[in-house]
């Protein structure tokens, strides 16, 4: 009889230990999942207050701690998005590309590409951009997402100074797209380089008056003119060294410095012409910027 | 136990000077040098350590904030554990920053200089003295801390920096003044060299012949042109002498800096605290 009290008393011992040892081992694991939720919400919360400095600090504190990697693709994102709102595109790139090999979701994945390309445009690497959505395009994977394609292409372009594609990319969304009207306004506007170049050879002064410039082209006129007229009258007045010394060191020289200006000129009202639309876009635009 | 687990996590375990210190390592071996700064400066306050002194001052120094490194670096300099490195870090933040007043001083002084890194300090010191603006005095003694395989590479340079191409500013201002755009030439702008003579040339010819012909006016206006152009173009010749040295000089420094960053400065690269 004693014998069995005592095995039994052992054996609620025993259950007892078991006992104690499940619970340490749950709180352990309760408050170490605990303790990652906590740091990520304290991390996101920073995220969202746009204290982007500390917010990566917290993301990379969790990756490092999180060694299950259950928060691996949100830290990897966010840490991406904060260096981007920070201006660090390569990094943003960096741990962007992270978050994607860290989640199977095909959603997810998508995000942080199209964080990639908007990084991309932002950091002025349009070529890498129309790259990448080249592929995404070219994929049947990404039939539903060829509006989101499109657009960011657009904007790569516009970014690039080619408003005519960005133009055709919008068109490919909606005919009457804001974006579309407003880069088809802009190629319109634009000056073509090539034939305020040539209308100079034809009449010094005319490639002035097509960008605009009515007082250069006058000015380059009447030089032009001027030192036509004398270096023709030197010829006829049998002056043939005159002449060509006013022909080949003044009216050559004026007559070549108005091609050039017309050009000039027209590059320059071009990049005003683009640079007016962007600051536009920024300030105004109330769509999805990258 | 269970107590001291709820403890733990009502402080936040991860923000635990154990743990600071460990996430400051992986922030330190990612090279996020400026967070890893911040990490370790709050072990500090609880925790006296020379060797996160050490990795601070290493930190400031991948940062290009030298001043902050040489400072951390200077408070270490009586540390048991890291004076010498300390020393010779602190005088690789001198040569990175181009310090050199300073170098100059601690090379002369034996108490600074220990025997074990006394070599890779007098390495950086040469290797300061192959950029353009510097003179080597000694050359036999310039490839003494440099074992041979590095000695080849540096002779390269070493020959390239004792045959800069120095043009004489006096030199060309005389070549000009005695044939106008000779000087141009001398420096290597041939086109200008050209351009000048025949302008000068024109001009001059210009006001002769208009003098012969009793155009007194045309011939005092182009006598002016031929003159103006002329001194301007000696002048223009002293300038471009001084522009092709500095030209030249810019392209070794740069092409000098590229070979070392390269070679890490003929450092052994010990990474004592990432594998």
């Amino acid at each position: 009889m004693q014998v069995v009290e005592d095995s039994e008393s052992a054996f609620i011992k025993k259950m007892k230990n078991t006992i104690y040892i499940l619970i340490l081992f749950i709180c352990q694991i309760t408050f170490a999942t605990d303790e990652l939720a906590r740091q990520y919400e304290y991390a996101d919360k920073l995220f969202n207050k746009e204290n982007y400095f500390e917010a990566i600090t917290e993301f990379k504190r969790l990756s490092f701690f999180d060694e299950k990697n259950v928060y691996a693709y949100e830290s990897n994102y966010k840490i991406g998005i904060a260096y981007k709102y920070g201006g660090f595109y390569d990094n943003a790139i960096q741990y962007l590309s992270h978050s994607i090999r860290e989640t199977e979701n095909f959603e997810k994945k998508i995000q942080s590409q199209f964080q990639i390309i908007r990084c991309n445009i932002l950091r002025k690497t349009t070529d890498r951009a129309l790259q990448l959505l080249n592929q995404l395009e070219e994929d049947s994977k990404y039939e539903n997402y060829k509006n989101e394609i499109y657009y960011w292409k657009g904007w790569s372009f516009m970014i690039s100074d080619r408003w005519d594609s960005a133009s055709q990319s919008f068109a490919n969304i909606s005919e009457d797209h804001e974006l579309k009207i407003l880069s088809e306004q802009i190629y319109n506007e634009k000056y073509s380089v090539t034939f305020a170049r040539v209308i100079s050879y034809i009449l010094p002064g005319a490639g002035q008056f097509y960008t605009g410039n009515y007082l250069s082209g006058f000015m380059s006129i009447a030089w032009n003119v001027l030192w036509g007229y004398l270096t023709i009258n030197s010829f006829i007045e049998n002056r043939a060294f005159d002449g060509v010394v006013i022909g080949s060191l003044l009216w050559l020289r004026f007559y070549s410095g108005n091609i050039q200006n017309a050009e000039k000129l027209a590059v320059q009202k071009n990049i005003e012409t683009a640079n007016t639309a962007l600051l536009y876009l920024m300030e105004n635009y109330r769509g999805e910027k990258p | 136990m269970i107590l001291t687990i709820v403890n733990q996590a009502q402080d936040n375990v991860f923000l635990s000077i154990e743990n600071r210190l460990r996430f400051g390592d992986f922030l330190f071996c990612d090279n996020d040098y400026l967070r890893a700064i911040d990490e370790y400066k709050i072990v500090l306050k609880n925790k006296e350590s020379d060797m996160l002194k050490f990795k601070i001052a290493l930190a400031y120094q991948e940062l290009k904030k030298y001043n902050e490194s040489e400072n951390s670096f200077k408070e270490l300099f009586s540390s048991q554990q890291f004076a010498n490195e300390a020393k010779f870090e602190y005088f690789r933040t001198l040569y990175l920053s181009d310090n050199f007043e300073m170098m100059d001083k601690l090379i002369k002084d034996d108490s600074f200089i220990d025997a074990s890194t006394s070599k890779e300090i007098k390495k950086l010191y040469n290797l300061k003295h192959l950029y353009s603006q510097f003179h080597i005095e000694d050359s036999s003694d310039f490839f003494d801390p440099f074992n041979d395989k590095e000695s080849v590479e540096l002779l390269k340079y070493f020959i390239r920096k004792q045959n800069i191409e120095n043009k004489s500013p006096a030199f060309a201002a005389v070549l000009s003044a005695v044939v106008p755009g000779l000087g141009k030439v001398y420096t290597e702008n041939y086109g200008d060299g050209i351009t000048a003579f025949l302008l000068t040339g024109v001009l001059t010819f210009l006001a002769i012949d208009n003098f012969n012909a009793e155009h007194d006016f045309r011939g005092w206006l182009f006598t002016g042109l031929a003159a103006y152009f002329y001194s301007g173009n000696i002048y223009g010749s002293a300038t471009s002498a001084q522009l092709f040295n500095a030209g030249a000089r810019i392209t070794f420094d740069n092409d000098l800096q590229l070979f070392l960053n390269k070679n890490n400065h003929f450092i052994p690269n010990n990474n004592l605290f990432c594998k």
